[in-house]
């Protein structure tokens, strides 16, 4: 599971991103909110590292954007995920379950 | 747009990628996000300021954000602007084959038309590539050249020996490197027996490497301990005798050879294009020795490399202050100078300007081609009017329409140049089968990378041009108009129309041209056929003879020697009669020198004359036909006597006495007067000018020399055999060698060998143009009978008879045809001075020639512009009406 720099995510933020939109195309701050609604105010993103991340997707394909209407009438640039953001989130999200695992392994052991 | 999110309820189209609006994108999209935050932090209970001034707290830091996005943003949009423009063209490609596929015979016949003017192109530009421009494979060749000695005022050239060669080089600062070669044949024996091997050899000086700039393909060259007298006895072969007789083995380096009864040690290999500068430039050879210069006069070959940056001109004029130089105390060099030439002026000027005036006609077969394309995609470009105008209403961008017309164009373009590139290769093996002697070295061309590449460009360039102005019309044309009416945009149509006409009347004029050309060359062919060349050359056959020295040293012994040889040669079944000479007519010798007629004051400063010379003996005339005029043949030397031909006769005693006359070649002040005793007919070689040719003088044969050549005079149909000769000779000597065995016939065959292939190859550009003119010419009167159906049906029903139609089409046709036929002679009248020096015995203004090309050329316009006119002879006059 090699880790490609520029290419594969940038880090957690990337990932919880794609993750956001399974669900549904969104635009990017109806992404923010969603993610500090589900993490109940736990995770509150940078809105400025949201972007960043964003057009990082974007550029590296995981991810394709189209303008349209918002609820209230206001142009925004809606987000969806491509095939290949689909399976980097497969890939990213088996990579962290495993890490997680084991660091929390670690952590778990007593010292004698 | 399938996956506009749910609540959304429009879409706008996908963003647009120029950099100004990408910046607009992201702003409103950060613009977005503050907004809402803000209503956010609004509904939550701040105010608006404090919500605004809150919301861009929030984000962070926008500027650095916006730099980020706007540097990913950018990129990719690049990148999709290239993928576009990538995917654009394959879209046209794709589209181009598909409408090339709607109208084949128009796409067939035009890449045939292409591929025909290419590929004659190319194959010529290729020849002359090699002879003219690049004819030594070397680095820097155009520094290499050739240094002869040159006698009669530069008339005659004599090889150089190695002692003039050293003071050449001693005297003069021209040349980076001066060396020499001689040719030599050997006698290979293998260790084991067996026969010996006859190879080609060389003799090389210690310079020929760095002169030529080549490096050995294995080994070395000859070091300068060997390059002198007593030096190690060493040897080189070339690469292609090592590849066949070592097998490319490393291992034939140290091996002895052995040459003409003395062995050698092998050093070295040839380089693999190893040619040496000539007459014509020698690439057979097949072993190197290195030549130990002598103080011998055998001769040599003179090869130099120019100092960067030093003329011919500078180089000539440094050895010919050398030669005079040498003239205070040798006398011999006083009437002698110095030539420096290029390989490629070797050529000899008959055979450069022939090469060129192929290069001009093949150019113009590439143009009548080009404008028949032109033509093709002018008519095709007005019947497709309407499909443009739809396109255009169905939102097809101006420029895209053109680039997508373009695109079909080049593709025509480039399918020609590979046709052509068939044509080229195949055209140029066909070249190089039919060479005639005086081209031998057309052997190693090839099809050169650089100028197919040329014609290949010259060919898309030209299906631009001409699918441009089609496309061009087609924009500016009124669309709208050819979609509602029928295709009535008169105008636009009468000006193709006009257009193409006039390109088809170019084309004839142009063919004319060749045309006329070619029938000069065919004429003159035939006058040079019909020379009576003053011999029996059916009858007659020579070859050379050597007397070995070793036997004969003493020139007394020799003439007896040369009788028995007769004799016994006589004896062979077949044989009429056999005689000894200097040479085998109609060939012969020269002499140099300034002519003098007893009685006739000569002016002061006259050039040496070349005059044509050799030494027969007195049945010499009934031996080979020649006719015997006047007098008698010299029978002895002591009588210092000669035979001369007709011409000099007539030219020097207009009104007869001849005979008793008294003449000298004066090359120095012993010369003796000689009496002219007999007068002979005019011997001529076919296509040989000069004064070497007109005025002949015959002494005896007095054969005190090693070499001669043997004349032998055979019943019609009895070839002599090589065999039988040596056969007899070996019945004189065993010693005696013979070699060079040929016929009269041959002689003469090869002297028209030249003109021949000069003739065929200008005649088949000229037929080529002719098709394609008269092709061309058919298009147009096809289509313009096509376009006036409806014209033709009117007048029909106005009662027009069919045969006043066909009058009518043939008519406006012939205006044509014979607008070009006009133009194209009177252009050839001025283009004929440029072959002027191909031609034998003619005018130029060949009044005949032009006549049948004129007949011939109408002829055929009007066979051609008669079919289509039938056709409009047959239209139904009711159909026609009613057809939109």
């Amino acid at each position: 599971m090699a880790r490609e720099t520029g290419d594969l995510l940038h880090g957690t933020l990337d990932v919880l991103v794609l993750k956001t939109l399974t669900w549904q195309p969104m635009h990017g701050y109806a992404i923010v909110r969603w993610i500090e609604q589900r993490t109940a105010g736990v995770l509150t993103i940078e809105d400025a590292a949201l972007y960043k991340a964003l057009h990082r997707l974007h550029r590296a394909g995981f991810v394709e954007a189209t303008w349209g209407l918002s609820e209230n009438n206001r142009r925004a640039r809606y987000y969806r995920l491509t095939d290949a953001g689909r399976r980097v989130l497969r890939a990213e999200t088996t990579t962290w379950r495993r890490f997680s695992a084991a660091v929390g392994a670690v952590l778990d052991l007593e010292a004698t | 747009m399938d996956w506009i999110p749910d609540g959304v309820r429009r879409a706008f189209r996908l963003d647009r990628l120029s950099p100004h609006q990408v910046d607009r994108d992201l702003d409103a999209e950060l613009h977005f996000h503050l907004a809402m935050r803000e209503a956010e932090l609004r509904a939550g209970g701040l105010g608006a300021e404090e919500a605004r001034a809150e919301a861009r707290r929030r984000f962070g830091n926008l500027e650095d954000a916006r730099r980020y996005c706007r540097e990913l943003d950018d990129d990719g949009a690049r990148e999709y602007r290239r993928l576009e423009w990538l995917r654009g063209w394959g879209q046209d490609v794709r589209f181009a084959v598909r409408q090339l596929r709607r109208a084949p015979t128009m796409a067939l016949v035009a890449v045939l038309t292409l591929s025909l003017g290419i590929g004659a192109t190319t194959a010529i530009f290729s020849v002359v590539h090699r002879l003219i421009l690049a004819p030594l494979p070397y680095p820097e060749a155009g520094r290499i050249v050739a240094v002869m000695r040159a006698a009669g005022m530069g008339q005659v050239f004599i090889s150089a020996t190695p002692t003039l060669v050293d003071a050449w080089r001693d005297g003069s600062n021209a040349f980076e490197q001066l060396g020499t070669y001689r040719e030599v044949d050997m006698q290979a024996t293998t260790p084991g027996g067996g026969d010996p091997e006859k190879l080609l050899g060389v003799r090389l000086s210690a310079q020929m490497p760095a002169v030529l700039g080549v490096r050995p393909a294995l080994g070395r060259f000859f070091a300068p301990g060997e390059t002198v007298a007593g030096g190690a006895p060493v040897a080189m072969v070339s690469y292609g005798y090592w590849q066949r007789r070592y097998g490319g083995d490393r291992d034939v380096l140290g091996q002895v050879i052995s040459l003409d009864g003395s062995d050698y040690t092998v050093v070295g290999v040839l380089p693999r294009t190893f040619v040496l500068p000539s007459f014509s430039p020698i690439g057979d050879r097949q072993v190197a020795l290195p030549l130990v210069p002598d103080s011998s006069s055998r001769s040599v070959f003179a090869v130099g490399r120019l100092r960067h940056g030093a003329t011919t001109q500078e180089a000539t004029a440094q050895l010919d202050a050398v030669m005079a130089r040498l003239a205070e105390d040798e006398p011999a060099y006083r009437e002698m100078s110095s030539r420096v030439m290029h390989q490629s002026e070797f050529l000899g000027r008959g055979t450069r300007s022939t090469l060129l005036v192929l290069l001009a006609a093949v150019v113009v077969v590439l143009l009548i081609a080009c404008a028949n394309v032109a033509g093709l995609l002018l008519a095709r470009a007005a019947g497709r009017q309407r499909e443009l105008a739809v396109r255009a209403a169905l939102g097809a961008g101006r420029r895209r329409l053109v680039r997508q017309l373009l695109t079909e164009s080049a593709l025509l373009g480039a399918a020609g140049g590979a046709a052509g590139l068939a044509v080229a290769w195949a055209g140029l093996r066909a070249v190089i089968a039919l060479r005639p002697p005086s081209l031998d070295e057309l052997e190693g061309v090839r099809l050169e990378p650089a100028v197919l590449l040329g014609s290949l460009a010259v060919a898309v360039l030209t299906s631009l041009i001409f699918g441009l102005a089609p496309a061009l019309l087609a924009a500016t044309d009124g669309l709208a108009a050819s979609l509602v009416g029928s295709s009535r945009s008169a105008t636009g149509r009468r000006g193709a129309q006009r257009l193409r006409a006039a390109l088809v009347g170019g084309e004839v004029a142009l063919s004319v041209v060749l045309l006329v050309c070619a029938g000069l060359l065919v004429r003159s062919v035939q006058a040079l056929q019909d020379v009576d060349v003053g011999v029996d050359t059916r009858a007659l056959a020579g070859a050379n003879v050597m007397l070995p020295v070793a036997t004969y040293p003493d020139g007394a012994d020799r003439p007896a020697a040369y009788g028995r040889l007769v004799e016994r040669v006589r004896a062979i079944p077949g044989v009429t009669a056999a005689g000894m000479g200097t040479d085998l007519p109609p060939d012969g010798g020269v002499t140099i020198g300034r002519l003098e007629i007893h009685g006739v004051p000569t002016l002061p400063g006259e050039p040496p004359a070349v005059i044509g010379f050799a030494e027969v003996q007195p049945d010499h005339p009934r031996l080979t036909g020649m006719r015997m005029l006047a007098g008698r043949m010299p029978v002895d030397t002591a009588e210092h006597a000669v035979a001369i031909n007709e011409t000099f006769a007539r030219r020097y005693w207009p009104d007869g006495g001849a005979i008793g006359g008294r003449l000298r070649v004066r090359m120095d002040d012993e010369s003796p007067w000689q009496t002219v005793v007999g007068v002979v007919g005019d011997v001529r070689l076919p296509g040989a000018t000069g004064s070497a040719y007109e005025l002949r003088v015959y002494r005896p044969f007095h054969g005190t020399f090693e070499m001669a050549t043997l004349i032998v005079r055979t019943a019609d149909g009895a070839p002599l055999r090589l065999a039988d000769l040596t056969r007899a000779a070996a019945d004189v000597d065993p010693g005696i060698r013979l070699d060079n065995l040929r016929t009269a016939e041959s002689v003469v065959t090869a002297r028209l060998a030249g003109p021949r292939f000069t003739m065929t190859l200008l005649g088949v550009f000229a037929v080529v143009a002719l098709v394609l003119a008269i092709v061309g010419l058919y298009g147009v009167v096809s289509l313009a009978v096509t376009q006036r159906t409806r014209e033709i049906g009117v007048r029909l029903a106005l009662g027009a008879s069919p045969r006043g139609v066909t009058r009518m089409v043939v008519g406006q046709a012939m205006l044509v045809a014979g607008g070009g036929l006009l133009v194209g002679l009177g252009a050839s009248v001025g283009a004929v001075r440029l072959v002027r020096g191909m031609l034998f015995g003619m005018e130029p203004l060949d009044a005949p020639t032009f006549i049948v090309v004129a007949a011939s050329l109408a002829a055929v316009a009007f066979a051609a512009a008669l079919i289509p006119a039938r056709r409009a002879a047959r239209v139904d006059a009711m159909v026609a009406l009613r057809a939109e």
